[in-house]
């Protein structure tokens, strides 16, 4: 893929003729290495918010085939028409590379809007301003373990939150992901992102007597620095003030040492577009995931769709997820298309990227998209729609919808139909990705994440068929 | 107990919230004052106008944008909008304080920077834009008076003797202009004497550092424009011409008649109504109704604008009239038929509405954003919150989840909002929190989704139809304080009630004292916000509040950190 000539400012301010973005072609991809020891094993999330109206997400059949206890399956394309109202039959180009489960339940507390679901499985609603009850999301094990990077790669973790213009408020300039019960910032820009991974295009427009950008930002923040050490000292700072300055200082030293460590890298980087809608956003920074992925800059994409149609169709969507009638499933419906056109984009394109080996680059994936509520108007996160895409070269099954969901029907609290808990598909796709419980599991405590739901560790018995089973993965999905 | 200190002790004098549902413990924490430790505060003495130092703070994202804009002018400023939209947003509530920064706050500041050197590399031509155009070729004086000048700027200060000599020997490293030039412009910007409120001038005596013009200077500026100061204000502190009360009141006056200085204040306005998270109508209602939610939505924030623009500024109206005024301006013909006049035109005296329409809080803005089945309680936590100060806990969920399932067992076509909330909130362990929350809400019912008043509560199926129409029942007890309980009738006795409460005019002035400083109150700040409140409980323009609190802001003298 040709970089254009013009600096990258250009096509996000609006310059024509620069559209082009994919497909990506396997010459794209740079690596001898990969050659030699056959594709990389990835993990992409995805998470939309509001929720889903059950009537828009499952299937209008119930898978019947009964492979063990509590455990039902049918094959997707058994399922008549599309899969969905909202997996829709768009997604029929990818039908049998999906796996669509039923029956999965957040062990949370308490229920509400919990960003961090997706990847922890368990946290308090957003808006309850506690802590997550655990330390780590997936994505921060995963790129902690050496297991998982035997060697360091330029961003061990791509955490996008697409935008356009400027981030008008928090959750666009957050992700879903947590490393020490604190919430990492995801990036926005994708023309940031681009710049950050695919390094500036060359010659470096900003060379000047010899010295490069990044050059002469190192310089400048090594003499910056020096003003913050000497203002340390000053007598009329507290103690206090004194720690915000050095908190300061670490941070221009750790954006020192990113912009000394970004790599010149073969791979180009897509072509954005101008960005003049959400949608050329997102397409961009999927562009920039995808090729990241491809390239063995990262091995871990998340996106988080924190909005929203361009046209304001998201407007009262908040509203619209707490309803329960008519109107509301329709319009959540009409949104999550929206998202679900995303969603499909990043699926296609992973599966656009043919890998040295054949295989493309979704087939080696694992790809997830959920949400921050489970499902609408009760909030409560049984039953939580969860879709997922890509076998993880043949360690998770795909083209089946799996019903986990108990027959007959177990009941809590006024609850119908409880299944399994949701931390069995996060310890899968550890387990998938090569991990093992010892990596992910806290000293003396087996299993990830909390196994209560508002206190009650297992719904105080509800869920006693799983107790001391949390190192079980989920039957029928992970081969091995 | 000092007369100044009447309103604010009332701001403490609150009923306890914590009880039992079904015979556990609610662990709430009680509602009570945030810092009980401004309640113990010395009595004040009005000669007094020593508090310890404020810890140091950085720049808002907001002040950041204004001083870049200040400092470079429109044209980078405008050539700077990705850089600078890219440093994270600040919580909405600024009183809550500043959240630490983070690895994108310096990522994006640096990229400022960065981007500056390379616009005025690029386009040497540039650089008259920032009132240097001998800069392009760049003789010695040429360098040191560049260095002067915009130093004076971008510090807000003088440059020390030490400061120019770096900032010259850096230059010079270089060993070439243009990059010299570029380096020096790229340190300006990543400055902690840009980056933060240093106050580290003033002469120190017996502990206490006597006022710096230039200090006044910035804290003039930052707290009524939010931004650096303009060129009479440093020209003013050059001629220490700011070490007076009254010069400094002139200045605040004056900074106060600048658009950016209105602004601000109503900014002010925005982030306490939470205008700014306004949410559309409920969808249904919407598409029942057949209008524009978002539309309305737009109007109704611009519509509580310009009511607080032309309260403040043209009126000059006090608080209590800001709180019951049925004047009205709106120019949107929806939301003029909502609250029942013809539409307003700029220019042209307010509107009047009908005496339902008591002031602030019966805005449609104040009354309509939230999905209408939950939105009694959580106006009434709004006002409790907002209008009277009080902590509010969240509910403990487990009791939430088990109260709700009683909703259910409800029939819909009978049981009005009010009489379910009522019901579900009945048990002790409830009501010692609902008792204070509900006897503001249930007033508030006489307003729908909206913000339209309404008699009655329509019900509706699913297809839109209408099921029921339930008779409005505004009646409730207001809740102040243990001692303070008073039966209201409707929306508009309840404005009453609170435009003449001395906790609420305290809680405003605490509000607007803490907001400006961007940090919570502490003990050593009651007298200042003891002056404020007692503007607020008068009859005195409310605008005096805000030059009040911006004179004293400025003229406070600090005590030395060691």
């Amino acid at each position: 893929m040709k970089k254009p000539a013009s600096s990258r400012r250009q096509f996000l301010r609006g310059a024509a003729g620069f559209s082009l973005a994919l497909p990506f072609l396997p010459s794209l991809l740079p690596s001898e290495s990969a050659a030699q020891t056959g594709p990389q094993k990835r993990l992409v999330a995805f998470m939309s918010r509001q929720g889903q109206f059950e009537d828009n997400w499952f299937p209008s059949v119930t898978p019947e085939n009964r492979i063990a206890e509590n455990v039902y399956t049918m094959s997707l394309r058994d399922i008549p028409g599309a899969i969905s109202r909202v997996v829709d039959d768009r997604f029929d180009v990818v039908r049998d590379k999906l796996t669509l489960m039923l029956g999965l339940d957040g062990m949370s507390r308490p229920f509400g809007h919990n960003t961090c679901f997706p990847l922890m499985g368990a946290c308090p609603a957003d808006d309850q301003g506690a802590p997550p009850v655990y330390p780590h999301t997936i994505d921060v094990i995963l790129s902690e373990s050496e297991k998982f990077y035997p060697t360091p790669v330029p961003e061990p973790v791509l955490r996008v939150n697409p935008n356009t213009g400027r981030p008008p408020s928090w959750a666009r300039t957050t992700s879903f992901s947590y490393k020490n019960y604190e919430r990492i910032p995801g990036q926005w820009d994708s023309r940031v992102v681009f710049n950050r991974l695919f390094g500036e295009s060359d010659p470096d427009p900003d060379m000047s007597m010899g010295v490069s950008s990044r050059e002469r930002q190192s310089l400048v923040i090594d003499r910056v620095k020096e003003d913050y050490d000497r203002l340390q000292g000053h007598s009329r700072l507290s103690g206090d003030d004194r720690e915000r300055l050095d908190h300061f200082v670490t941070l221009l030293r750790d954006v020192q040492t990113r912009i000394d460590s970004v790599p010149i890298i073969s791979c180009d980087g897509p072509v954005l577009r101008n960005e003049s809608s959400h949608d050329e956003a997102y397409s961009n920074h999927i562009d920039i995931m995808v090729a990241a992925l491809a390239c063995g800059i990262t091995k871990i994409g998340t996106l988080y769709c924190h909005h929203h149609a361009s046209d304001g169709r998201d407007k009262g969507l908040h509203d619209v997820s707490h309803g329960n009638d008519a109107v509301s499933v329709a319009r959540s419906l009409e949104y999550n298309t929206w998202i679900a056109t995303r969603f499909l984009e990043l699926l296609t394109k992973l599966d656009s990227v043919v890998e040295p080996d054949g295989t493309t680059l979704l087939d080696n994936s694992a790809a997830l998209w959920g949400n921050d509520i489970a499902i609408c108007d009760s909030h409560y996160q049984f039953r939580y729609p969860v879709l997922m895409a890509g076998s993880l070269q043949g360690a998770l099954r795909t083209g089946v919808c799996i019903d986990y969901r108990s027959r007959p029907r177990r009941r809590w609290a006024g609850h119908e139909h409880l299944g399994r808990p949701y931390n069995q598909l996060l310890t899968t796709l550890m387990a998938g990705l090569g991990l093992e419980p010892g990596d992910w599991e806290m000293p003396g405590t087996p299993g990830f994440g909390d196994y209560s739901i508002i206190g009650d560790r297992y719904a105080d018995g509800a869920y006693a068929e799983y107790v001391g089973r949390e190192r079980d993965y989920l039957p029928h999905y992970y081969l091995g | 107990m000092h007369q100044r200190f009447v309103g604010l002790a009332a701001l403490f004098m609150t009923a306890s919230c914590t009880g039992t549902v079904g015979g556990e413990a609610a662990e709430s924490p009680p509602i009570g004052p945030r810092d009980p430790g401004l309640v113990d505060a010395p009595e004040c003495n009005p000669d007094d106008d020593i508090v310890p130092t404020a810890p140091l703070r950085r720049l808002t994202r907001g002040e950041l944008d204004r001083t870049y804009r200040a400092l470079l002018g429109a044209n980078f400023h405008r050539d700077l909008e990705l850089e600078i939209g890219a440093i994270p947003e600040d919580a909405a509530w600024a009183a809550e304080g500043l959240d630490p920064q983070t690895f994108s706050h310096a990522e994006a500041l640096v990229s400022v920077a960065t981007r500056t050197g390379h616009l005025l590399h690029a386009s040497p031509d540039r650089w008259s834009e920032l009132g240097a155009a001998c800069m392009v070729d760049g003789s010695d004086d040429c360098i040191d008076g560049w260095i002067e000048a915009f130093g004076l700027r971008t510090f807000r200060r003088p440059l020390s003797n030490d400061e120019r000599t770096q900032a010259r020997a850096f230059y010079d490293a270089a060993g070439d202009h243009a990059e010299g030039a570029r380096r020096l412009v790229m340190w300006f910007l990543l400055s902690p004497s840009l980056l933060f409120h240093l106050e580290l001038e003033g002469d120190e005596a017996d502990g206490v550092i006597a006022l710096d013009d230039y200090v006044v200077a910035n804290r003039l500026s930052y707290r009524i424009l939010g931004s650096m100061p303009d060129q009479r204000l440093l020209e003013a502190a050059e001629n220490g011409g700011l070490s007076t009360r009254d010069a400094v009141d002139a200045e605040v006056r004056r900074l106060l008649t600048d658009p950016a200085g209105g602004a601000a204040v109503e900014g002010f306005f925005r982030d306490w109504l939470r205008l700014d998270g306004l949410e559309p109508a409920p969808a249904h209602l919407a598409m029942r109704e057949g209008f524009d939610a978002v539309a309305l939505q737009e109007a109704m924030v611009e519509e509580v604008e310009q009511f607080v623009a032309e309260k403040l500024w043209v009126d000059a109206a006090s608080y209590r009239t800001l709180l019951q005024s049925t004047d009205t301006y709106a120019s949107d013909p929806l939301l003029a038929s909502i609250y029942g006049v013809e539409p307003w035109t700029p220019g042209s005296p307010a509107q009047v509405a009908g005496p339902e329409r008591a002031g602030l809080l019966t805005r449609a803005a104040l009354l309509a954003h939230k999905d209408t089945s939950v939105s009694p309680i959580e106006r009434g936590v709004f006002l409790r919150r907002r209008i009277l100060c009080d902590t509010m806990p969240s509910p403990d969920a487990q009791i939430v989840d088990s109260r709700l399932e009683e909703v259910d067992a409800f029939d819909p076509l009978t049981t009005s909002s009010r009489d379910q909330i009522a019901t579900i909130t009945a048990p002790d362990g409830c009501q010692t929190c609902h008792s204070l929350i509900n006897g503001l809400a249930f007033p508030l019912e006489e307003f729908d989704a909206v913000g339209r008043f309404r008699t009655e509560e329509v019900r509706y199926d699913a297809d839109g139809n209408v099921t029921a129409r339930l008779p409005i029942n505004a009646s409730a007890v207001v809740v102040i304080s243990d001692e303070e309980q008073i039966p209201v009738h409707s929306a508009s006795e309840l404005v009453d009630v609170l435009a003449n409460n001395d906790k609420v005019a305290a809680c405003l002035a605490r509000t607007v004292y803490e907001y400006t400083r961007v940090r919570r109150a502490r003990a050593e700040d009651s007298c200042g916000i003891a002056g404020l409140s007692e503007i607020a409980s008068s009859d005195d323009p409310l605008s005096e509040l805000f030059i009040q609190n911006g004179v004293e802001h400025a003229l406070h003298r600090r005590l030395e950190e060691n």
